[in-house]
Parts: structure tokens; C-alpha cells; sequence
């Protein structure tokens, strides 16, 4: 496994956690490393100082490995999910979170980033999956008056005051 | 103290232009005052003439730095100029910051400050070499830009020195102006004072060192401890876009660096590519704002690289390279180097769209003009007193036919900027033309010009137009007109009592560097209940009454601010009490500039013990403020808020969500806290003789004392 964690933390400086597997194919391994007894190598591997940055995680039984060099725990759980295809619930959660804990609305924006990555089309497709879906009547939409898009949870923030964080600029009065 | 620490050079140099007299004398009189801000303060204080102005010979111009400048620890580059500034009423004392690296030049030459007094016979400039100082004929660049002085200055001293000059507007005695060294460092306020002593500028060539008492490995485990939580410019500790790396971000965060953006003008284009926080050989990178003054894609054009000062890993300066600055606007150069306002006023001014490239090149053909010309803007003011009356269609009943007839409006209605290529030149030559130039002069002067036109709601002519209620020209403290700096909308009242200390907009950062750092609200008033006490952090404009942690809080802030320009360290990045590190629960570290000031200086204190040494000066310059405006009532005459403080959005009352108005009664009630705070008279606002003999300013007490003006 030593020999993979350069791969894993290269993967991991583009937002991607990797199986063993998916390393090993993509650098050509003749051999795929034997993956029955993965977690054993992995506590071996991190047992070392200089690999204390590898993380593993198990997901739809693979398991996936990262650097928190590049990754950090929010951002893996959140990519998981999303490769289990639970796209939806990923981002009701985190608007959940930011509404009721941050004191902060979501910008539709961050769809277009890592993890979720979405085209306009997907974007789209997801508002409307979130509009249908009953078990998220708390999330709301609105644009700013630069008409970009952002959401919020109504168990966190009232309309009014979504509007005011989604508008607000702190290099409005002062740079 | 004795001089037997590091850090400090141990002189402090003077020439009087009058008598062409340069000496020295050692600075260890002024060790309990730090260094910066602190010595210059206290050589204003010793000289201080009633109602001299700040263009009579006698006045002192102080140029100082302190023990950590030039010592290589990090963000030290800093030097502050410290005069009466004819650029607020009464032309009272001010103090400007310049970075890059002519301060650490000065350490190198043996001087821990210059201070000028008198007035030449004929224009001149300062030459420092070490120890041989002279007075050389600046007659061959009297009249020239600050761009061409400074390459002339350089040109005479060879590369290594490090120079400074004033432009036009300084010669001109413009109030609204001030120097400029290569690279895009200025302070503003003071131009007018160098002019009036036929000072043009100064050289600097230094071949020494600075000696500091820490280790090799001591300074290397300070840099690696402030390596690991410092942020980006203002000290912004998240990208501004969802990156692997970070838990958090912020879209106006100053960590911009990601792969849409890159420095496309250097001549192998360089990607940038996401900068995670723990990627040390690539601090360099995180900043690149340039976007925040052009837009992205002007950015990836003319972007050639991220600039800055003296042993600052931040970069925050955007070095650019704009074709059209010489194919469209002729200008000499085409390239241009400055940070935030420097880029930020042309827009204030103008009716630009971001995004633009009628914005962008506002944006940088603005601070080509202004930065030759040496002209300040008092913070924006005067582009937006400029921007408001414009709009409001003020101008045709202020100024005569003949001059109105005279300036290209169409310019400005049709968004060219060219219209600035008129309008600095009448700043910048108040008197050469056939008409008054009121307009010139008003962006030159505006202290002057709201008393000169009535702009106080009594001039019938502009249908009583008052200045104090227009919430767009951003005129904050109302007694000593000057614009908000990061005010009552950042931070509610910590802004707001921030911006009453001083005789200018207050440059202090301190809060900025925490409460726009780019975290969540909930860490960032956890971090602050810690340091200052509960309810120290209100959300973003929905404010709460005023309370003891918010008066902690702004304290807190003008003492680091007062530290940082004695230090000197950039109050732009410190203090560093939030960090990147998730790990570290994003906490940072308050007590670095101690264990900078220990290690560099071998005087061992305590963060409270430093921040005692800086709030002297702090104190200082309020009891000098008092004997400087006569007044024994400072909360009268100098703490006075404008009327659009209170009175913006008339459909809200202070602390509805929406809204950053405060309220009168709870300002006041803020001002008698914040006053105790400090140890002065709850009512007046002026030091009480115990707090002053507490500093060790007894001297102070007896002279406000002589006139009556020390409280009880």
C-alpha cells in the first residue's frame, strides 16, 4: 500500500478519493493489490508518521482512500455520497446545516463546483427534485439582485434575512 | 531601557531644511513608545506649537519605523509618517503607513526614523547613505510625477536604494495628497506637508543590518508556528470558492487563487490552481485579487504577478500589465502596480459596471493617474462626494459658466475614462486655470469645500444638500470629516467606535482580519465571546445594543492597530486570531507580535505587557488631539457621527435584520463605555490625569492641565 499513497494524494490534490483498485488500474499495476485484509494495511500503513495523512472510508463496500492534505472530512463525506447517488439528501443536509448552525445561506453555485459538479441541466434537475420532494418542504430558493441563485432552510433563516446574507457583499462600504 | 536590545537602530535622524542642519539623536528616548507611530507621535508632541498648520515650516514631518522593521520576521516592512495633515480640519495630527521596502532600507542605513523640519530655499531632496546624509537640488524633478522622480531618485543611487517622492499635488500644497514609493506603496495626508518645505522626496541606501537576539532556529520556529495560521490578505482564511481542502469558504474571501484564475500577463502565463493552506512554497499564490478590481478575465490578461513588501509572504500587491494605459491613454508606461483602494476609487467615482472593461480600465488608468500625480482620496471620500453630487446634478449651481462649460461631462455620462485624465489633473494643478477650478479644488480639499459651498444642509442654491445625511458619500465621522473605513457596516458599534479615535479614516484592520475572515458566523462570535466577551460579534446587519465584549472588542482593535504601526507589522494581515488549520479548531494566535518584539528585541514581555507599551500611544494621541483642537470635550467636538449613521433606511429601526443604522442614544451610551475603557472622563472623552500618569504621560496631564482642558 506504501507504494500507492503518492497516487492517493495525487488524486486527492483534484477532490477525488480512490479505491485501490481504481489506483492500481490507473498506473498500470499488473497485479491489483489484494484487497482482503484492506484495513489491516491500512492501520499498518498509517502506523508510519509520514502516511498519517491517509484516510480510508468505506462506502457501498469499497473502500475509499484520501489525503486530508487535500481532503477534508466534510468534503469526503459529501463526495461518498454523491457517488452513491444521494445527490439530493448531500445538499439538503448542507443547506440544513449552514441555515440552522452557520447563521449562512448555500450558493447555487457550489453545484457547479467539486463535489457536486453539476452541468446546468443537472443543476435544473436538481431544483426540481428538490421542489417535488415533500421531505424538503423547508428548503427554499430565491435569487439575489445579481440573479444568482441561492438556497436556504426555513427551520434556520426567515426569508428577509436569507435575502439580506444571499445580497450582502463585505466590500460593499470598505475594501 | 537601555540600548542593549536588538531590533532597534538606535538613532534617529533630523534635518532642518531651513538651516540645512542634520543630526542625530539616540533613539532610546523614545523605546517606551515602541517605534513607529509611537516615535512619531511623540516628536509632534515635543515640537507642538498651538494652531501651527501643517504647512508651516516648523512642523515636523516624522518618517519612523520600529524594532521588528527590517528583522525579517514576517509582514515587518511597514514605515509610518507621522505630521499635522492639511487634509482634516484644523490640520490635525495623522499618522499614514507605507509598505514595501523603504522602511527596512532606513534600519539598514543605521536610523530608526527621519524627521524633517523647516522649510528649503528651493527644492530639495534627502539623501541617506549610511551615515552620510545631505540636502541635494531636487530642481531637475520639481514638477515631475511621482513615477519619474522616483526613477531619477534611483537613477542617482543606484538600484539598491530605496526612494520615495511627492507629485504634483504635493508640490501644489493639494491637501488630498501624499508620496509615493516604487511599486505602488503610499501614505496619504502628508503631501502637502513635504511640499510646503520644498521636500520632493527622499533616497535611502543602506549597507548594514538589523541585529536581533533570537537564534537562527528560534526566528525559523517563529515562522513555521506563523506559517501555520496565517491566512491571506485581511488575514481571509478560506478560498472564496468550495475547494477539497476547506471545510468552509467565502465568495469574497481574499484567498482567490483556484484554476479559473492566473497571473496572464507574466511571459509563461502562470496557472494557479487551488492553494490549499498547508502548501507553504505557495503562499505567494493564495491572494491573486486582482479580480476584486477588475473582473476575472482582465485579471488573466494583464496579471503578470502578485507583488508586496518586506519579508511578506501574502502578496497582496497586483502587478499589471495593461497595453491600452499606453495605446489608448499614452501614458508612458503600461504597467501599473497597487492593492485594493489604489484600483477601488476610479469605480467609486465613475458609473461603471463590474466586469467591464470600462470598469477595468478605470480601474487601472485611476490609480495610474493618481499614483503619479501623488493624489490621495481620503479613503474614497472625495470620489464619492464627487459621485453623489454628480448625481444629483449639484454642480451646475456651484461652479461658474465658465468652468462649468469647461469640464468633459459627456465623459463621465458616456463611462469613458478618460474623464479621469481631466479631472486628477485639476486636483493635481489647483491653480493653473483661467477659471476658479472649485471643482479641482474641491476633490483637492474637501474639508474646506463643505464649508465653502455649504454642503451642511444650508445652501438653498443645491436645495439644501447635506452632505451628513448622504449615505453614499460614506462621510462617517462628521467633526473631523473624514470617510468610514471599515465602520458600522462591519461589526456594528466595533466598527463605529473604531472610527471615532482617530483624525482620519482609521486604517485598523484588526477587525476586518476577524470578522471578515471568511468563517462562519457562529465560529467567528464564538472566537470572539472567547477573546472579548459575550455578544462581541453581531451577525451581518442585525445588531444588538451595545455591550461590554463589543467595547472590549473595538479597544482591542485600535491597541493592535496602534502596536502594528509601532512594530511595525502590516495591520493589513495581523492580528492572526483565527486560522486556517481546522485541526487547530480555526483558532490562531494573539500573542505573536510578543514573541516577534521577544525574540527580535531580547526584552521579554507579555502580549498584555506590549499592548500596554502601544496603548500609551494610543493615549498620547488622544490627549494630543484634545490640546491640538483646545477642547475639553472631545465627545463634543471630535466623536460626532453623521446624520445617515443614524437615519439610513428610514423604514428600519436599529436591529431589525436588514439594516447596519445604529442608534443615537445607544452610540452615546457606547462612547461613555468605550471612554471608561480607555480610563478617560465618561463624559468628555479626555484622559484623566491617572490614566496619563499610568502611561507614564504625566507631561501631558500637566500641559492639558495648563489649559484647561484636563477633566475634573
Amino acid at each position: 500500500m506504501q507504494d500507492l499513497v503518492k497516487y492517493i494524494r495525487l488524486f486527492s490534490q483534484h477532490g477525488k478519493l480512490v479505491t485501490l483498485p481504481q489506483v492500481a488500474a490507473v498506473i498500470g499495476l499488473e497485479e491489483e493489490p489484494e484487497d482482503e485484509d484492506v484495513v489491516g494495511q491500512y492501520v499498518q500503513l498509517i502506523l508510519a508518521p509520514e502516511y498519517a495523512d491517509i484516510c480510508m472510508r468505506k462506502s457501498a463496500d469499497e473502500h475509499y482512500f484520501f489525503s486530508r492534505k487535500h481532503i477534508v472530512d466534510s468534503y469526503a463525506n459529501r463526495w461518498l455520497a454523491i457517488r452513491r447517488g444521494e445527490v439530493l439528501p448531500t445538499l439538503v443536509q448542507q443547506i440544513r446545516e449552514a441555515s440552522c448552525q452557520h447563521n449562512a445561506v448555500v450558493d447555487e453555485s457550489i453545484l457547479n463546483y467539486k463535489p457536486y459538479a453539476l452541468d446546468s441541466e443537472g443543476r435544473e434537475a436538481l431544483r426540481e427534485q428538490l421542489a417535488a420532494d415533500p421531505e424538503c418542504c423547508d428548503i427554499a430558493y430565491a435569487k439575489t439582485a445579481q440573479g444568482e441563485g441561492y438556497f436556504y432552510s426555513t427551520r434556520g433563516l426567515n426569508a428577509g434575512y436569507a435575502k439580506v446574507l444571499a445580497n450582502y457583499d463585505p466590500n460593499e462600504w470598505s475594501c | 531601557m537601555a540600548m542593549n536590545y536588538g531590533g532597534w537602530a538606535g538613532k534617529v535622524l533630523w534635518v532642518n531644511l531651513t538651516t540645512s542642519e542634520i543630526w542625530t539623536e539616540p533613539t532610546e528616548k523614545y523605546l517606551d513608545y515602541l517605534g513607529g507611530s509611537g516615535i512619531g507621535y511623540k516628536i509632534l508632541w515635543d515640537h507642538h506649537v498651538d494652531g501651527q498648520l501643517g504647512t508651516d515650516p516648523e512642523n515636523v514631518i516624522v518618517y519612523s519605523i520600529g524594532p521588528l522593521t527590517g528583522s525579517g520576521v514576517i509582514c515587518s516592512g511597514r514605515m509610518t509618517v507621522t505630521s499635522r495633515s492639511p487634509a482634516t480640519p484644523g490640520h490635525l495630527i495623522t499618522d499614514g503607513h507605507v509598505g514595501g521596502h523603504i522602511g527596512p532600507e532606513f534600519k539598514y542605513a543605521g536610523y530608526d526614523a527621519l524627521a524633517v523640519i523647516g522649510k528649503a530655499n528651493s527644492p530639495v531632496w534627502i539623501r541617506i547613505e549610511d551615515d552620510k546624509v545631505s540636502i541635494e537640488s531636487a530642481t531637475a524633478i520639481w514638477g515631475k510625477g511621482t513615477f519619474d522622480s522616483n526613477a531619477e531618485l534611483t537613477k542617482l543611487m543606484g538600484q539598491d536604494a530605496q526612494v520615495f517622492s511627492i507629485g504634483q499635488a504635493g508640490e501644489n500644497l493639494v491637501p488630498m495628497s501624499g508620496f509615493m514609493t516604487p511599486g505602488g506603496h503610499a501614505a496619504g495626508g502628508h503631501g502637502a506637508v513635504m511640499g510646503s518645505k520644498n521636500l520632493k522626496g527622499v533616497g535611502v541606501h543602506g549597507t548594514g543590518t538589523c541585529t536581533i537576539k533570537a537564534s537562527r532556529d528560534e526566528m525559523r520556529a517563529l515562522d513555521d508556528h506563523i506559517l501555520g495560521i496565517i491566512g491571506s490578505n485581511n488575514n481571509n482564511v478560506v478560498p472564496s470558492t468550495p475547494q477539497s481542502w476547506a471545510e468552509y469558504y467565502s465568495s469574497g474571501s481574499r484567498w482567490k487563487a483556484r484554476d479559473e484564475i492566473k497571473w496572464g500577463a507574466a511571459d509563461e502565463p502562470v496557472e494557479l490552481g487551488e492553494v490549499a493552506w498547508n502548501e507553504r512554497n505557495r503562499i505567494g499564490y493564495r491572494c491573486s485579487m486582482a479580480e476584486m478590481y477588475v473582473g476575472v478575465e482582465y485579471t488573466n490578461k494583464w496579471l503578470k504577478r502578485m507583488g508586496g513588501c518586506h519579508a511578506c509572504p501574502i502578496r497582496c500587491y497586483c502587478e499589471m500589465k495593461v497595453p491600452e494605459l499606453k495605446s489608448r491613454f499614452k501614458f508612458k508606461s503600461e504597467y501599473i502596480t497597487n492593492t485594493c483602494g489604489g484600483f477601488i476609487w476610479g469605480n467609486y467615482l465613475m458609473p461603471t459596471t463590474a466586469g467591464t472593461e470600462q470598469y477595468a480600465l478605470t480601474a487601472t488608468a485611476g490609480a495610474y493617474l493618481r499614483d503619479d500625480y501623488g493624489i490621495f482620496s481620503g479613503y474614497g471620500l472625495t470620489h464619492h462626494i464627487f459621485k453623489d453630487m454628480k448625481t444629483a446634478d449639484l454642480f451646475k449651481h456651484l461652479l461658474s459658466a465658465e468652468e462649468f462649460a469647461d469640464v468633459p461631462w459627456e465623459q463621465w455620462d458616456n463611462n469613458e475614462p478618460e474623464f479621469l485624465v481631466d479631472l486628477y489633473k485639476r486636483v493635481a494643478f489647483p491653480d493653473s486655470y483661467p477659471h476658479e477650478n472649485a471643482l479641482g479644488r474641491m476633490m483637492g480639499d474637501p474639508v474646506s469645500y463643505i464649508d465653502i459651498w455649504k454642503l451642511d444642509g444650508t445652501n438653498p442654491a443645491i436645495d439644501n444638500w447635506n452632505i451628513y445625511a448622504e449615505s453614499n458619500v460614506h462621510l462617517f465621522n462628521r467633526s473631523m470629516r473624514h470617510a468610514l473605513h471599515h465602520a458600522s457596516e462591519c461589526a456594528s458599534q466595533v466598527g463605529t467606535l473604531i472610527n471615532v479615535i482617530f483624525n482620519r479614516d482609521p486604517m485598523c484592520h484588526s477587525h476586518i482580519n476577524v470578522v471578515n475572515g471568511g468563517l462562519p458566523y457562529d465560529i467567528l462570535a464564538e472566537v470572539c465571546a472567547e477573546k472579548f466577551g459575550e455578544g462581541a460579534f453581531d451577525p451581518v446587519k442585525w445588531y444588538t445594543p451595545i455591550n461590554q465584549g463589543k467595547v472590549n472588542f473595538a479597544k482591542w482593535c485600535v491597541v493592535k492597530n496602534v502596536l502594528h504601526d509601532s512594530l511595525t507589522i502590516c495591520n493589513w494581515v495581523f492580528p492572526l486570531i483565527i486560522s486556517p488549520d481546522k485541526e487547530k479548531n480555526y483558532r490562531g494566535d494573539s500573542s505573536i507580535e510578543a514573541q516577534m518584539y521577544s525574540l527580535v528585541t531580547g526584552d521579554k514581555v507579555t502580549e498584555e505587557e506590549l499592548d500596554i507599551m502601544a496603548e500609551r500611544t494610543v493615549q498620547l494621541h488622544r490627549a494630543f488631539t484634545a490640546l491640538e483642537m483646545n477642547s475639553n470635550d472631545l465627545r463634543r467636538d471630535h466623536d460626532v457621527l453623521s446624520d445617515w449613521v443614524y437615519d439610513i433606511d428610514p423604514d428600519k429601526n436599529f436591529g431589525d435584520q436588514g439594516t447596519i443604522k445604529m442608534d443615537r442614544d445607544d452610540i452615546q451610551k457606547a462612547l461613555g463605555m468605550f471612554y471608561e475603557a480607555w480610563g478617560w472622563d465618561s463624559e468628555t472623552g479626555i484622559p484623566t490625569r491617572a490614566t496619563l500618569e499610568k502611561f507614564g504621560l504625566g507631561y501631558a496631564a500637566d500641559k492639558l492641565a495648563a489649559k484647561g482642558l484636563l477633566p475634573g
